[in-house]
């Protein structure tokens, strides 16, 4: 008549099973299912209560609730996390929390518990209400090795930095320029950092003996390396409001400058307007040594000049570059004809030029304009493997760039031409 | 390495010469042998290869641990067979894993313990997995049935402490209603007497009103629906002793109907009836046998009833019924049941109104004409 008793219990495996397979299988449940485990049977009532990792998001805690008022559903969800806390047992590892919930004034205690029970990982996303002030005992977290934080304020004071701190995601976060500067340099064991949408800052100065990886997305600010010999991987995507280029007239400009300080530098991802800002002023006419960059992405315009004379010095100090990839940022097209083809004729190749290069892109292609580039490159290239092309989804036919292509001459005798396919939009596909 | 021609001279002679076997006892006494490659590829046959030396030959088998048994085995060597080659692409191991875990869940289950003692550890993620799978989005009754679990828990036992978390809508409403109806129950205790005689009032005067509407049957229980220009309300009579309601039944359809022909203040506006099926006649609950006048019985007889009868209607509704079908008449029984142990009307009339609240915020679509019949077939 009720639920299967049948016998002896043989036929119940799985409350067998020994305890850390449990917590394997509640680990990979959506953190609601494994919580209504405890209804199951005796054996499994405080199973779950010894899962390290919770997280309240939308994935793994699909609350029902949806309907309710906004209010309702910050109480509900509240009371939820409370009681979660409260019956847990051992370590917490993991805790994420990034459901709306209005009001914050709840997640100082949440904040406290954890920094008393063993917490590796936070994540803390408030997609709305009000920005939240973290509290004093998030810096008491000495054992914390990832922190991900999405509109939230920052004060660190007198802070000695997360010893173990490993990964570092700030997105919209309100926190001093001295206070991120200290806690990037307080951290010993650094390795990623990534800054999204930072507000009210001049500028950064990021001084890291470890970090390796470096994210950085927002307003133009003049950013700067002052240690960071293990740096690998850079991505910087700008957006220019005003007009400060950081640069004065008869420096050289800050993308060379900047590379000087990155000596492991492998693979540099510029969107935006980065690219531009930084290649304003004066470029190295003698190049004082050569990188060991191997991939390059960028955003450029193929009829800036200056732009062009930077991407060709670039990769005339960067002997080892394998990967480069250019998405053609749409420009109005300028009253007077730039001499492109005139500038491309006249550059000299150089024997160390594109000399590992293996893999061209090229898209946003819209005008025949940016085509002397690739053929310079396929003149040029002598392990060339394929050169990916990409056209605008505004141009309306293809064919007269098509056909101008394969015209070109190629140095590779193994290069090849491919025909990205059409998108509906320029998704850049660097930030993908 | 021996080509393929002396491999089957060899084969002849000495057929173990060609490949070196390891063998493995299970806890069992049982002793199989196995391909050295394939054994070595669990990492506790490995070590104590490496470490003892054992397993070359009958004599010095490798004791397995208890966990596994020689049919497990073959399918952990399975297992080990395929992904120890190293040339197989990723979607080959895929598609071999998806394959190779259909299995039933008892079987599962022993080859997750098995593969853990083992040390297998992709084995043991593959299987987490798929336990995992089984697990997720099922309601706790069909956890309860994959796995035979046994439902050990007292209801409330149940009840505690995570009552948000579960949010179960079924457990939530289980927990509104026994919540209702233990303060009743407590509150009925204290005026035992009074209540009594109050509760035998209310009854007649409901009987007496439905008598001459029903004709045959004195008595009955019917429920109807009376719209009203805000919502639903449902208005219920009290139900008299009754042991046998089968046969009834038929006859409760065609005084629901006359009862809706004949009754001008109940309109039937059963839009917010569920549909109705003819077999869930033989479904009904036995709630019916409570006597009236046995206050004293309530306590334990209540807790009991109520679980045989949530479990069984719960059961048997599991299989066909869409799930807010079941929901809804589950609680509207459990409603039904203590509607006969509640003292003042109003009560009723607020849980019911909120129920169906409930249930029109979650869009059960009903038909106007099946309402009826299935509202007296509740009865």
């Amino acid at each position: 008549m009720s639920s299967i008793v049948i016998g002896n219990n043989t036929l119940d495996r799985i409350s067998h099973l020994p305890p850390n397979i449990i917590e394997q299988i509640l680990m990979r449940l959506p953190l609601r299912d494994a919580i209504r485990t405890s209804i199951l049977s005796h054996d499994w009532r405080y199973a779950w209560s010894s899962i390290p990792h919770l997280a309240f998001s939308w994935q793994e805690f699909p609350l029902s609730i949806c309907n309710y008022s906004q209010v309702n559903f910050d109480r509900k969800l509240v009371d939820i996390i409370h009681q979660v806390l409260l019956l847990h047992q051992g370590p917490i590892h993991r805790f994420e929390l990034s459901i709306q919930l209005r009001s914050s004034k709840d997640i100082d205690g949440w904040l406290l518990f954890l920094s008393r029970n063993d917490i590796r990982e936070i994540i803390l996303h408030r997609w709305e209400g009000e920005v939240y002030k973290l509290p004093s005992c998030l810096l008491s977290c000495k054992g914390l090795r990832s922190l991900s934080l999405h509109r939230c304020m920052f004060r660190p004071v007198h802070f000695q930095g997360f010893p173990r701190l490993a990964s570092l995601f700030l997105r919209s976060v309100a926190i001093s320029q001295d206070g991120l500067e200290a806690l990037i340099t307080a951290c010993p064991l650094l390795n990623k950092l990534c800054l999204i949408d930072m507000f009210d800052f001049g500028g950064l100065k990021v001084c890291s003996p470890s970090l390796v990886n470096l994210t950085f997305v927002g307003e133009h600010i003049d950013l700067s390396f002052e240690n960071v010999p293990l740096l690998a991987t850079l991505s910087v995507s700008l957006t220019v409001k005003s007009d400060k280029y950081y640069a004065a007239p008869g420096v050289i400009c800050k993308l060379f400058r900047i590379l000087y300080h990155l000596p492991s530098i492998k693979k540099i991802v510029l969107g935006g307007q980065a690219f531009k800002v930084w290649t304003y002023g004066e470029l190295p006419i003698q190049l004082p040594c050569t990188y060991q960059l191997k991939h390059f992405h960028a955003t450029v315009n193929f009829k800036d000049m200056q732009e062009m004379f930077a991407i060709v010095s670039l990769c005339r100090s960067c002997p080892l570059l394998v990967t480069l990839e250019l998405e053609a940022r749409f420009v109005m097209p300028a009253n007077h004809e730039t001499p492109v083809e005139k500038f491309w004729n006249s550059q000299q190749s150089f024997d160390c030029l594109f000399s590992q290069l293996k893999i061209l892109e090229i898209t946003g292609v819209s005008c025949i304009l940016e085509l002397p580039f690739l053929k310079f490159v396929l003149a040029n290239a002598p392990v060339l493997e394929t050169a990916y092309i990409g056209f605008d989804y505004r141009l309306k036919t293809e064919l007269d760039i098509t056909r101008e292509m394969i015209k070109f001459r190629r140095l590779s005798p193994a290069a090849e031409i491919k025909i990205l396919k059409r998108k509906f939009r320029n998704a850049s596909s660097m930030w993908a | 390495m021996h080509t393929s021609m002396s491999e089957s001279e060899k084969a002849i002679i000495n057929p173990e010469a060609m490949k070196s076997f390891v063998w493995l006892q299970c806890a069992d006494g049982s002793i199989q042998q196995v391909e050295e490659e394939v054994a070595m590829f669990c990492p506790m046959i490995y070590r104590e290869i490496l470490q003892t030396g054992m397993g070359t030959s009958k004599n010095y088998a490798i004791s397995l641990p208890d966990r596994v048994n020689p049919a497990i085995l073959s399918l952990i060597f399975d297992y080990c067979r395929f992904h120890q080659v190293l040339g197989r692409s990723n979607k080959e191991r895929k598609s071999f894993d998806e394959k190779f875990i259909r299995m039933d869940t008892k079987n599962l289950c022993e080859l997750t313990s098995a593969a853990d003692s083992l040390q297998l550890k992709p084995l043991v993620d593959l299987t987490s997995r798929a336990l995992a799978r089984m697990i997720e989005g099922k309601t706790p009754e069909e956890i309860r049935e994959t796995f035979h679990l046994p439902d050990d828990l007292t209801e409330e036992e149940k009840l505690e402490p995570l009552k948000n978390v579960n949010d179960d809508p079924r457990i939530r409403l289980l927990n509104r209603l026994y919540a209702k109806k233990r303060k009743e129950l407590k509150e009925r205790q204290k005026l035992k007497d009074i209540e009594a005689q109050e509760e035998k009032k209310d009854e007649r005067s409901v009987d007496e009103i439905l008598s001459f509407i029903n004709g045959e049957e004195g008595g009955e229980l019917v429920g109807t629906i009376k719209s009203d220009s805000k919502g639903v309300k449902a208005i219920k009579s009290k139900k008299k002793n009754r042991k046998k309601r089968d046969p009834h039944k038929d006859s409760c359809r065609h005084d629901s109907t006359k009862l809706n022909n004949k009754e001008t203040n109940f309109s039937p506006s059963a839009s917010q009836c569920s549909e109705t099926r003819d077999n869930d006649d033989d479904t009904f609950p036995s709630n019916v046998e409570f006597e009236d006048g046995d206050i004293d019985d309530l306590d334990p007889a209540v807790k009991e009833e109520l679980d045989r009868e949530v479990e069984d209607f719960a059961r048997r509704l599991n299989s066909d019924w869409p799930e807010r079908m079941q929901e809804f008449l589950l609680v509207l029984q459990l409603e039904l049941f203590s509607s006969l142990t509640l003292n003042s009307r109003s009560n009723i009339i607020l849980n019911v109104y909120w129920m169906l609240l409930f249930f029109i915020a979650r869009n059960v679509t009903l038909q106007a004409s099946t309402g009826d019949n299935w509202c007296t077939s509740i009865l």
